[in-house]
């Protein structure tokens, strides 16, 4: 069983009644709090600092409550992994799309701008999108930092830009906020998109041993791309080894599954939706063990989108799943 | 060989300009270069079978 916890949560730890066992409790980024039990039988307490990971033994929690408090939250939300691991649980998933934009012009001084090239649908909902800052390159306008921002579109070229911004380097689980918040500060002018470079859209950290000797850890995404000529990559990285890597043109978007198998302690075999094995039953020129990574340390789980400046990559939504063996 | 700088910051924009060859990945407030062996070209595109 995991329980997925949003931002500024109390999460009812009594379904785990009966689970024994070890209360993960794991942060991606900002400060939290978390405290198991209740008030009058505080059981455990620690405040996490960026992904930092703690842990409450024994069974202790079964009938309490876990208080989860955040005092900042430009980041990702946490999550609770109890061991010993069932047969399969998820690992993080969301439907909150987060995209590289494209080239565009910033409106105003209040981050309204306008996408050179339609998206397919009106994000009216809200999306996270990658912005460079002014003076970079030809961007002669922009936010001062650059940065993935929401956004809420009135159309398929025009939108806002709020001054929430998150920070994949510290780690980044697509969310939809409460409220959007104040506008983004912005200097009029063009927006130039970082042309053929890699841009993490998303980042979710693998808890340490959370796929076992011989687990796996399952990939479902969804990109939506510009259909045109021009090439759009998108990847799928775990760690330092890439998982999926495809160019994109005359598509408008791509369902992709991705597996990645431990076959040691320490090693993975992974297969991935491209190399001709993309199908059910397809087939590979070579040996399937293409990568090893520590899985006994925390990973990072990455989704990257390098475009042209034209067209623009959206991750509309991914589902990660870790089966543990 | 992967330089390492603070995204946006004038070292990472002067190395992003260069003009040998090179890789870029911006991961949000770091900014990664890669030159060299390091360099790694794009990929052609795979059509499914």
């Amino acid at each position: 069983m995991d329980i997925q916890l949003n931002s500024s949560s109390i999460v009812d730890l009594r379904a785990l009644s009966g689970v024994t066992g070890t209360l993960y409790v794991k942060r991606d980024g900002g400060t939290q709090e978390v405290r198991v039990g209740s008030a009058a039988n505080l059981v455990g307490y620690s405040t996490l600092q960026s992904r930092a990971e703690t842990s409450f033994a024994g069974a202790a929690y079964a009938l309490g409550w876990g208080v989860l408090s955040v005092s900042d939250r430009p980041y990702s939300d946490g999550f609770v992994l109890p061991v010993p691991a069932l047969p399969t649980y998820g690992m993080r998933k969301w439907s909150t799309p987060v995209g590289h934009a494209c080239n565009a012009t910033w409106n105003n001084t209040t981050g309204a701008f306008t996408l050179a090239t339609a998206f397919q649908p009106v994000y009216s909902q809200g999306i996270w999108l990658r912005f460079t800052a002014v003076g970079q390159s030809t961007s002669t306008g922009g936010p001062a930092v650059g940065g993935i921002y929401w956004c809420v579109m009135s159309s398929t070229t025009v939108g806002q830009a709020y001054a929430l911004r998150s920070d994949p380097a510290v780690g980044f689980c697509p969310y939809t906020p409460d409220i959007s918040g104040a506008l983004l500060s912005t200097v009029a002018g063009t927006h130039w998109a970082a042309t053929g470079t890699d841009i993490t859209l998303a980042s979710i950290s693998c808890p340490a041993g959370a796929l076992g000797s011989q687990g796996t850890l399952r990939t479902e995404m969804y990109w939506s791309v510009t259909n045109s000529a021009t090439s759009k990559i998108v990847k799928q990285n775990f760690g330092g080894n890439t998982l999926f890597n495809q160019p994109y043109t005359t598509v408008g978007g791509a369902r992709v599954q991705t597996l990645m198998h431990n076959v040691q302690s320490k090693y993975q075999k992974y297969i991935a939706g491209n190399a001709g094995i993309a199908g059910v039953g397809g087939t590979t020129s070579g040996y399937l063990i293409n990568g090893t990574e520590d899985t006994t340390l925390a990973r990072d789980v990455l989704f990257i989108a390098n475009t042209n400046g034209v067209d623009s990559a959206v991750l509309e939504f991914a589902a990660i799943e870790v089966l543990p063996a | 060989m992967i330089a390492q700088y603070v995204t946006d910051s004038a070292e990472a924009v002067q190395a992003s300009g260069t003009p040998e060859p090179k890789s870029i990945w911006i991961h949000g407030s770091i900014t990664y270069v890669s030159t060299g062996t390091d360099y790694v070209a794009p990929t052609p595109e795979v059509l499914p079978e």
